[in-house]
């Protein structure tokens, strides 16, 4: 049967049978067979091209700018900007790639002396206030340094006030109950930077300098390009403040970090950060800053660019300097490093940069903040860089500097802690804060401006883990608060002698203060926060054991402002007025309180409502009358301060 | 020489018909029978019966192929000389094969069948398969060649051959249910 069934296959068709025939080839062709290795090899070849060619660590060609008058300068923008490749190739790309998938101010010396615009200047005289016909200029701010006016919402005469709200300058009269505005003048308020905007009066108080910061720059055609944000400065008369006119424009791009007003001159301090990914050498305006002059933008000559010996950032400090009338540039001075911040005195701008550094202690490896400090003469007729040193720690605002008789006196936190170098098991939470926040504290230096050599310091004289909140200094007084959380000393320092200095503190209290405030007769102000939720005013007095707490005013389920210059202080009164937002009613209430300290205790005299942002509230007393300004409003009380 | 002048011969009677065909698939004829008789004396018997049975069966026939004629007359020959020698007890190595193929018949279907109703579901089942499959197939159960000679030929693995010849008898297997053939 089996065999039968074998015998049957034969009924198979023939054509079947010679299809299967064994003399018929059914191997895979070899051409096949080698194509296909041919194209393996190929495969395999261009996959290690691909996978282990090197990357490229040469540094890109410039020459094609050789003519440019900017060509010295884009090779060392060039040098600063190449990035060499993390890693060799692709392979070594892919495989850390795959590893992560698998696993879970510049330092740069700049040189001494760099001469730059030959324009003589004119210091003129901060004292001398000439008679005008708008009056004569009374200051309201409570300038760091004297003679060195600071920018502000609020200014005035003996006839005037000028307040600058979000939207307009406005010009009012002083009449106490019967003040009114007399004029004002509308700001384009086109992508305008609220935070840092403010205004000059001039001496002659005939002149408002106004200072208004732009995320974007306007072009030749009048519109606003997305090319980077601007520093605008307006000019307007006020001789008439029913008619105020538009005098003078300027502007420069970058972002605004400061400015003064200094013997009719204003000082601006603006930074240009040159955008790595859009930086391209044939387009001048992604690398060179642009002044706006006579209705016509330029760039700054290379002439007018610093270029220190040791780059390591792309951003310029600007230091420009405008006459006050007529806007016209004395002198633009563009470093190319950095700047975080800046201190001005009469005399000089103290530019800072801060940066990780890497050490070793013990054999220990450890990461810290240090700050380089540059100074830069700026009131001679050229803009000169006088010297350069570190120290540790970051500053915290420009209060933290101050300089007094030929010292330099700065306080900074301080954040030493250990680089990783092996990591700490989630367990240790204690090491854990360590490593992760450093052991912060803080620390005084005092600078030789002689030769720029550190003289004198206290470091880590607060409790670990505490950071610098507020700092003032007095001449040979220096207050500091720190803080860790929500309670804070309150440190007295006698720097009378910097061979010995000696301090004093108040041992931890509730709360801290962002701003210290010299009263006089040896009381300590500090404006700050008694809980996370409470706002308090603390006087402090020096006594034998240390520091007291002499009174405080504290507002539960409130919030303030840590602009300083929101605050009105009055030394001669005992004043100190600022806005606050109270929430403890129902509804939030935008309110604006006057206390006065009568040496033993502070007690509110004025509280009103006032609507607005705290930041931009402003009060003043003339004569009785205590003038507040919110947005949009005014109110006026009178008192018997 | 051609297949169709070689069928002219046999139509003429003329004896270089044979000597034609002996040259022309003399070979292929005893490989055929060799792969089932596993003897050359016995391959070379059954090759000469093949020119013997094409003599007398050209004319009337015309075969359409002529290959394929001599190889089904050399395998039935060479499987008659099985029965043979089966029936004489004498040790037959191509008995696997047979029992291999053997498996792929439905048992209810093991009897008789119409050779008509046969043919036509063998064919239709050879026609389903894609070529190599049948390739492989035809070579196994109708040409009897081993998996080796299988593989070395298609290119193919010995597993490969073998696994396919046994899906290939479990379809022939289906097929033959499903054509009811009567057996």
């Amino acid at each position: 049967m089996k065999k039968k069934w074998l015998k049957n296959m034969g009924l198979a068709d023939a054509r079947y049978v010679d299809e299967a025939s064994p003399d018929m080839n059914y191997r895979k062709s070899n051409w096949k067979r080698i194509t296909g290795v041919c194209v393996a090899c190929l495969l395999v070849l261009v996959l290690n091209l691909v996978l282990f060619i090197p990357y490229s660590t040469e540094l890109p060609s410039v020459a094609q700018y050789r003519e440019s008058e900017y060509y010295a300068l884009i090779q060392k923008l060039n040098v600063i900007n190449y990035k060499p490749p993390n890693y060799k190739n692709n392979f070594e790309l892919l495989s850390d790639k795959l590893d992560g998938l698998l696993s879970f101010g510049v330092k740069g010396d700049m040189a001494p002396g760099d001469p730059m615009m030959p324009d003589p200047i004119d210091p003129g005289d901060a004292g001398a206030v000439p008679e005008g016909a708008n009056g004569t200029y009374n200051e309201v701010t409570d300038n760091q340094v004297n003679g060195v006016i600071e920018l502000d919402r609020i200014k005035r005469s003996d006839k005037y006030i000028f307040y600058l709200d979000i939207h307009r300058l406005s010009v009012y009269n002083i009449a106490g109950e019967e003040t009114e505005e007399l004029g004002h003048y509308k700001l384009d308020t086109n992508y305008l930077i609220n935070e840092d905007v403010g205004f000059y009066l001039s001496n002659d108080c005939s002149t408002v300098t106004l200072v208004l910061p732009k995320s974007r720059t306007l072009n030749e055609n009048g519109e606003y390009s997305n090319t980077g944000p601007c520093v605008e400065v307006v000019s307007l008369d006020v001789t008439n403040p029913t008619a105020i006119r538009k005098t003078g424009e300027f502007a420069i791009t970058g972002n605004y970090m400061t400015s003064r007003s200094v013997g009719g001159e204003i000082l601006l301090l603006s930074e240009f950060y040159i955008n790595e990914s859009k930086l391209n050498f044939a387009k001048t305006d992604t690398f060179v800053p642009k002044v706006l002059k006579n209705g016509e933008w330029n760039y700054l000559s290379v002439s007018d660019i610093v270029i220190p010996d040791n780059l390591s950032e792309l951003r310029y400090t600007v230091v420009t300097r405008l006459d006050e009338r007529t806007l016209e540039p004395d002198v633009n001075t563009a470093f190319l490093s950095y700047s975080s911040d800046a201190y001005i005195t009469e005399d000089n701008i103290y530019l800072t940069h801060s940066y990780l550094s890497d050490g070793e202690i013990d054999g220990e490896n450890y990461r810290e903040t240090v700050t380089d400090i540059t100074s830069v003469s700026y009131r001679e007729k050229k803009v000169l860089v006088v010297g350069t040193v570190t120290v540790r720690g970051y500053a915290k605002d420009q209060y933290s500097f101050d300089e007094y008789e030929g010292i330099l006196r700065v306080v900074t936190t301080t954040n030493r802690r250990r680089a990783y170098s092996d990591r700490l098991g989630y367990f240790d939470g204690d090491a854990m804060l360590k490593v992760a926040s450093g052991v912060s504290n803080a620390s005084l230096y005092c600078i030789s401006l002689d030769n720029f050599e550190i003289v004198a310091s206290v470091i880590d004289f607060a409790p670990d883990y505490e950071e610098v909140q507020s700092v003032r200094f007095d001449k040979t007084v220096g207050y500091v608060c720190t803080s860790v959380e929500i309670s804070d000393p309150v440190f007295f320092f006698d720097l009378s002698d910097i061979n010995n200095i000696t301090y004093k503190d108040t041992g931890t209290i509730d709360g801290f203060s962002t701003s210290l405030i010299n009263m006089g007769n040896e009381f300590l102000l500090g404006i700050g926060r008694g809980s996370w939720s409470s706002v308090k005013i603390e006087v402090y007095e020096e006594c034998e054991n240390g520091v007291r707490s002499v009174c405080k005013y504290e507002l539960q389920n409130a919030e303030y402002s840590q602009e300083y210059k929101s605050y009105y202080i009055n030394r001669e009164k005992g004043l100190v007025g600022l806005g606050i937002t109270d929430y403890s009613k129902t509804g939030e209430r935008s309110r604006y309180i006057l206390l006065e300290f009568n040496g033993y205790e502070l007690y509110p005299i004025v509280d009103v409502e006032l609507q607005g942002e705290n930041a931009f509230k402003r009060g003043v007393l003339i004569d009785g009358y205590m003038y507040m300004f919110g947005f949009g409003v005014f109110e006026v009380v009178k008192i018997d301060a | 020489m051609n297949d169709e002048k070689i069928i002219d011969l046999y139509f003429e009677r003329s004896e270089t018909a044979i000597s034609e065909t002996s040259a022309k698939y003399g070979g292929y004829c005893h490989t055929i029978a060799y792969r089932i008789l596993l003897s050359n004396d016995d391959a070379e018997e059954c090759v000469d019966d093949t020119y013997v049975k094409a003599w007398n069966t050209i004319p009337p026939n015309r075969p359409r192929r002529l290959k394929s004629f001599l190889a089904t007359i050399t395998r039935n020959l060479a499987i008659n000389r099985i029965e043979y020698e089966t029936a004489k007890k004498r040790n037959v190595p191509i008995c696997n094969i047979i029992d291999e193929f053997y498996e792929a018949i439905p048992e209810e279907r093991a009897d008789e069948c119409d050779r008509l109703v046969l043919k036509d579901a063998i064919n239709s089942f050879l026609s389903s398969l894609d070529k190599r499959t049948r390739v492989v197939f035809m070579r196994r159960y109708w040409y009897m060649m081993s998996v080796a000679e299988i593989a070395r030929g298609m290119d193919m693995s010995e597993s490969n051959v073998t696994v396919t010849l046994f899906r290939t008898r479990k379809k022939f297997r289906e097929h033959l249910l499903k054509q009811g053939v009567e057996i």
